[in-house]
């Protein structure tokens, strides 16, 4: 068969089904650019105005140096964002990695116990879980009453300003769920005949734990550890609705600051300044993990 | 195929007998709320109510409002009542409840507004309406449907002070209502308090001390730090200047930072002497003072609230035992003005996304002005800001005494009106933060007044 030649050049341009690739991921980047461009570039122009919705000045920098010199709050909220961010996320993968160990032996019935562990996860951060955390841990909640039985007078947890960040943490510590399931899939893909070799070899578990379970999950480790990051530097509703900010600003992170001078004070264009630094801090936090991931993730390419 | 014909008809079948039964349901409800009434023979409308109320001259097109509010159980079923009765004399409208409490209401309604979806019939609170107005035009002026809804009976400075801006009528006042000391006489009477005698600020602590060395886990006075920031730092700022907390016409603090400093060591002194329980015990009951387990329990004398929840708070209390009165809040001699004054607990307003503005208004009249809503309503917004209202209430024994009371009470007062930047959210806010400073005894009033003053002013110089 005689191939002409430029009817191959011409084969190159695009043809009508050529087309049909870009209408098939034109949902996504419509979806991309009204539900996440749009919101990132207009909040980032609403960040250097006055805007309290039916007016707009441009103000420059005001908003950015009001934050960073005038109000104390600000500063005051991005500590409390750093203690639950502290607080929530070694806790949550400490427990995740140990649930996970656990559940990763060859029981009876260990599927059930599994599911049972997952459950908190699907319920997420919703309303209604954090409603019912407030309760259980009311002054005169089941909480209290549990350790009353025992003899130990329990602490006013939300009420008071010391207890009331590590409460609301450990509603999201408990949620441990979806990173659990994560490191148990890694735990099950670590090959056994390293186990094997390994105690063929004399080393006891600690050692294998530290030299071939650890070394072999760490990617996902590290995905979850960004992810449960990311996830913790913008949490809201726990705040919310358990402590609505108090007692005494005591949990107020930077996501009930942005909802408070957006929604109560009409403040569009600061909330979407700290909305901004909020960005920033999260950019930085991800890329100081991704520095130091180099020391103690490992792939196996 | 077949099965899938098999299939829909069967389903059309459920749909079909689930509608006639529907219909057959809801026909027997109307038969039943009809009785009293002779049900008329003719297909004519109804147009006219039992008490003679008629009904206005508004478009036939299929319409259907929605109607947002926030309020207990009691004031729920009464509103959802009047919409029923609404909806019998205009068929052809619909009126869609949405109702809950008042946490997160505002941030609720202002995302509505802001994105053009609120509810068309709404009711605000003063302290922020005016918020609302100055943002933006999101209300309509009811001078403009006056022909469907009477405003001339409703109590003229309520209505000029919290519903009118530049001459439009963007809201009217629910009731007439203040700040209410209410107080149990039982326990007073068996702790030995003397609750006749004029309240002042000095022999509400000497009371507390009182009731705490009676039994230390009871307290004298039912607070959290919001209403100690507007019943408490508030009324005591303005009874020593004479001002509100905030000069609006001149953007100024009415008050010197020594002014400050001393109500802040009242506040300390509350909470010192232990007249109100510990911050962090009341905290989990914030802005709803009535659900402390410790008042639930009775070990509460007295409570500082609004007219309009006195009720909310009797009804709450624990046990039996008890007899609820509102006696005069603290008025020191030698006061500028009593620095406590009379609002409405809210005010309604039709939001200017409304497509028929004059069915809401309609809907406005008769809920203000049809006598069975005014006895269905009774006084869960408070007593009504009408008198004829008030009089038709009064002639059924509909009001309740400790309500009467407490309103007769807050109108006695003569403080200044507050609203404006004084009640407004970031003011608001830094009232509480001061008395969260204190109350956890991490500040002192000294630190406290400078950290505030400075917020103050930053705020203000952005106005």
């Amino acid at each position: 068969m005689k191939i002409d030649a430029n009817a191959v050049v011409k084969d190159k341009k695009y043809k009508k089904r050529d087309y049909m690739g870009l209408v098939y991921v034109a949902p996504w980047v419509i979806g991309l650019l009204i539900f996440q461009a749009y919101p990132f570039i207009s909040s980032l122009i609403y960040s250097f105005t006055k805007y309290n919705i039916a007016n707009m000045d441009f103000i420059g920098f005001d908003n950015y140096i009001r934050l960073f010199t005038i109000d104390k709050e600000f500063f005051k909220s991005v500590l409390v964002t750093f203690g639950y961010v502290l607080m929530t996320v070694p806790g949550k993968l400490i427990m995740a990695m140990i649930v996970a160990l656990i559940l990763n032996q060859k029981l009876k019935g260990i599927n059930i116990v599994r599911t049972i562990y997952y459950i908190p996860s699907l319920m997420g951060g919703s309303i209604a879980v954090s409603i019912l955390w407030k309760l259980m841990f009311m002054s005169d909640g089941v909480i209290n009453k549990m350790l009353a039985q025992i003899g130990i007078a329990g602490p006013n947890w939300i009420g008071d300003p010391k207890t009331a960040l590590p409460t609301i943490c450990l509603l999201e510590i408990w949620q441990f769920g979806s990173s659990m399931v994560l490191l148990l899939a890694a735990l099950k893909a670590v090959p056994k005949e390293l186990y094997e070799a390994a105690s063929v070899d004399g080393a006891n578990k600690w050692r294998m734990y530290w030299k071939i379970t650890f070394p072999a999950i760490s990617p996902i480790l590290f995905f979850n550890l960004i992810m449960q990051t990311i996830q913790a530097f913008q949490n809201f509703t726990s705040a919310f609705v358990i402590t609505n900010g108090g007692p005494n600003k005591s949990t107020y992170v930077l996501g009930m600051k942005l909802y408070t001078e957006a929604f109560s004070n009409f403040k569009m264009g600061y909330a979407s300044a700290v909305s901004w630094v909020m960005f920033v801090l999260i950019m930085i936090m991800t890329i100081v993990l991704f520095k130091t991931s180099n020391r103690w993730v490992h792939y196996d390419d | 195929m077949r099965m899938k014909k098999l299939l829909s008809l069967a389903l059309s079948v459920v749909l079909v007998t689930g509608m006639a039964t529907g219909c057959g349901k809801k026909s027997e409800d109307n038969a039943d709320k009809n009785t009293p009434t002779p049900v008329p023979t003719t297909t004519e409308e109804v147009k006219v109510t039992e008490s003679g109320y008629e009904k206005k001259n508004i478009t036939d097109d299929k319409v259907t409002l929605r109607f947002m509010w926030w309020g207990g159980d009691e004031r729920n079923n009464a509103t959802l009542d009047v919409i029923d009765k609404f909806m019998e004399l205009y068929p052809n409208v619909t009126i869609e409840p949405e109702y809950g409490g008042n946490e997160g209401y505002k941030e609720k309604l202002v995302t509505q507004l802001y994105s053009g979806t609120a509810a068309d019939l709404i009711q605000c609170d003063p302290a922020w309406f005016f918020e609302l107005v100055q943002n933006g035009d999101y209300f309509i002026d009811y001078n403009d449907y006056s022909d469907y809804f009477d405003i001339s009976g409703f109590d003229y400075n309520l209505l000029n002070n919290y519903g009118v801006v530049d001459g439009k009528v963007y809201a009217v006042p629910t009731g007439t209502a203040g700040a209410a000391l209410i107080l149990n006489t039982t326990l007073a009477d068996k702790i030995g308090i003397d609750y006749h005698s004029q309240l002042t600020w000095d022999s509400l602590i000497e009371i507390g001390k009182q009731v705490n060395a009676y039994d230390p886990n009871m307290y004298y006075l039912n607070v959290d730090t919001l209403r100690v920031a507007e019943q408490v730092i508030r009324p005591m700022i303005m009874q020593k200047t004479g001002h509100p907390f905030i000069i609006d016409s001149e953007k100024k603090m009415s008050f010197t930072r020594e002014q400050l400093i001393e109500v802040l060591e009242y506040v300390q002194l509350l909470y010192d002497s232990k007249t109100v329980q510990p911050a962090q015990e009341s905290a989990p009951f914030y802005n709803a003072t009535e659900t402390n387990t410790k008042w639930v329990s009775g070990d509460y004398v007295a409570a500082l609230g609004f007219a309009s929840t006195a009720n909310n708070f009797a009804n709450t209390y624990g046990g039996q035992d008890k007899n609820f009165i509102a006696i005069n809040v603290p008025l020191p001699e030698g006061r500028l003005n009593d620095g406590y004054l009379t609002a409405p607990p809210q005010v309604m307003a039709t939001a200017k996304t409304c497509k028929y503005p004059e069915v809401a208004a309609a809907f406005w009249d008769f809920f203000f002005n049809c006598d069975e809503s005014i006895l269905t309503l009774k006084d869960l917004r408070s007593v009504p800001a009408k008198e004829y209202n008030r009089v038709l209430l009064d002639k059924n024994q509909l009001i309740t005494t400790l309500v009467t009371d407490a309103v007769n009470y807050a109108s006695s007062y003569n403080g200044i009106s507050e609203h404006g930047y004084t009640t407004g959210s970031e003011i608001a806010q830094i009232l509480v933060d001061m008395v969260e400073s204190i109350a956890y005894g991490n500040s002192t009033p000294e630190k406290v007044a400078d950290e505030a003053i400075v917020l103050i002013e930053d705020f203000l110089s952005q106005q």
